[in-house]
């Protein structure tokens, strides 16, 4: 994350917008860069299944560029309807999807969806993040 | 039949969350810099909460190598910090959705990541 001046508050995201989408190719410097955390996920036809979060939190990262530092991660799931080959691009749109304050935490609910250049849905996630500003 | 998943062990680095700050472009301080980490609620640096999720990917690859994934979700929820150093490991067992309860816990014994994986029902009771 760069240095933002001005950081995304939780006052700032409105419910049900959506906050962008992002392209990304499932090229070999992305995978060499997956391999290097997991050596022994070799991908076959299909990347290695880790590759959903990856594409989402690139996403989400390029979309929300503004987040505070100490935002933390509260829960996460994916739901694949059919894993990206390597070398192809895809695009994910990513959403507000809720927001709300539990004691002294301020939760966000984030969806993202991937979809392939045919507009056919890979996966999609949805994560609730409690954030610091 | 599978009652229960093939559990797949890691032991954390800091190495290995750099790198995943890399690949995830998830460049979160709480993540990378041990200062920052040290002087916020967690105390010290914590691995990112998906970096820790791939063992259940890994698990699910290695209890169903021919799985073609179409159909597969998983839901977990964050219980405690992965820190560098810490040795953790996932394990699964059938459920009566026909899915997977899993938990990843660490060399303590704690819970540190608990969900459900959803699977096609066929991939669990054989059908064709």
């Amino acid at each position: 994350m760069g240095q933002v001046a001005n950081f995304l508050t939780f006052e700032d995201f409105v419910v049900d917008a959506e906050l962008g989408r992002h392209d990304i190719t499932l090229d070999t410097a992305l995978l060499d860069s997956w391999k290097k955390v997991f050596p022994t996920d070799q991908p076959g036809d299909a990347v290695p299944l880790g590759m959903v979060a990856i594409v989402s939190m690139r996403s989400y990262a390029a979309v929300v560029l503004a987040r505070p530092p100490g935002n933390l991660h509260g829960t996460q799931s994916y739901h694949i309807t059919r894993l990206p080959a390597a070398g192809e691009t895809v695009t994910t749109l990513v959403k507000v999807t809720g927001k709300e304050q539990k004691r002294e935490r301020r939760w966000v609910h984030f969806r993202t969806e991937t979809r392939d250049v045919t507009g056919g849905l890979c996966f999609f996630g949805s994560s609730v993040i409690a954030w610091a500003a | 039949m599978q009652v229960e998943l093939s559990p797949v062990t890691s032991r954390i680095t800091q190495d290995m969350i750099n790198h995943y700050a890399v690949v995830s472009d998830d460049f979160n301080p709480i993540h990378v810099d041990p200062e920052f980490a040290r002087g916020s609620p967690m105390g010290g640096i914590i691995a990112h909460g998906t970096l820790s999720v791939n063992l259940i990917w890994q698990s699910l690859g290695k209890t169903f190598p021919e799985l073609s994934w179409g159909g597969v979700g998983i839901e977990v929820r964050f219980m405690r910090p992965v820190r560098v150093g810490d040795s953790i490991t996932v394990t699964g067992g059938l459920n009566a959705e026909l899915g997977y309860d899993v938990k990843i816990c660490n060399q303590n014994g704690e819970t540190v990541i608990a969900g459900k994986v959803k699977l096609p029902p066929r991939t669990i009771t054989g059908e064709a």
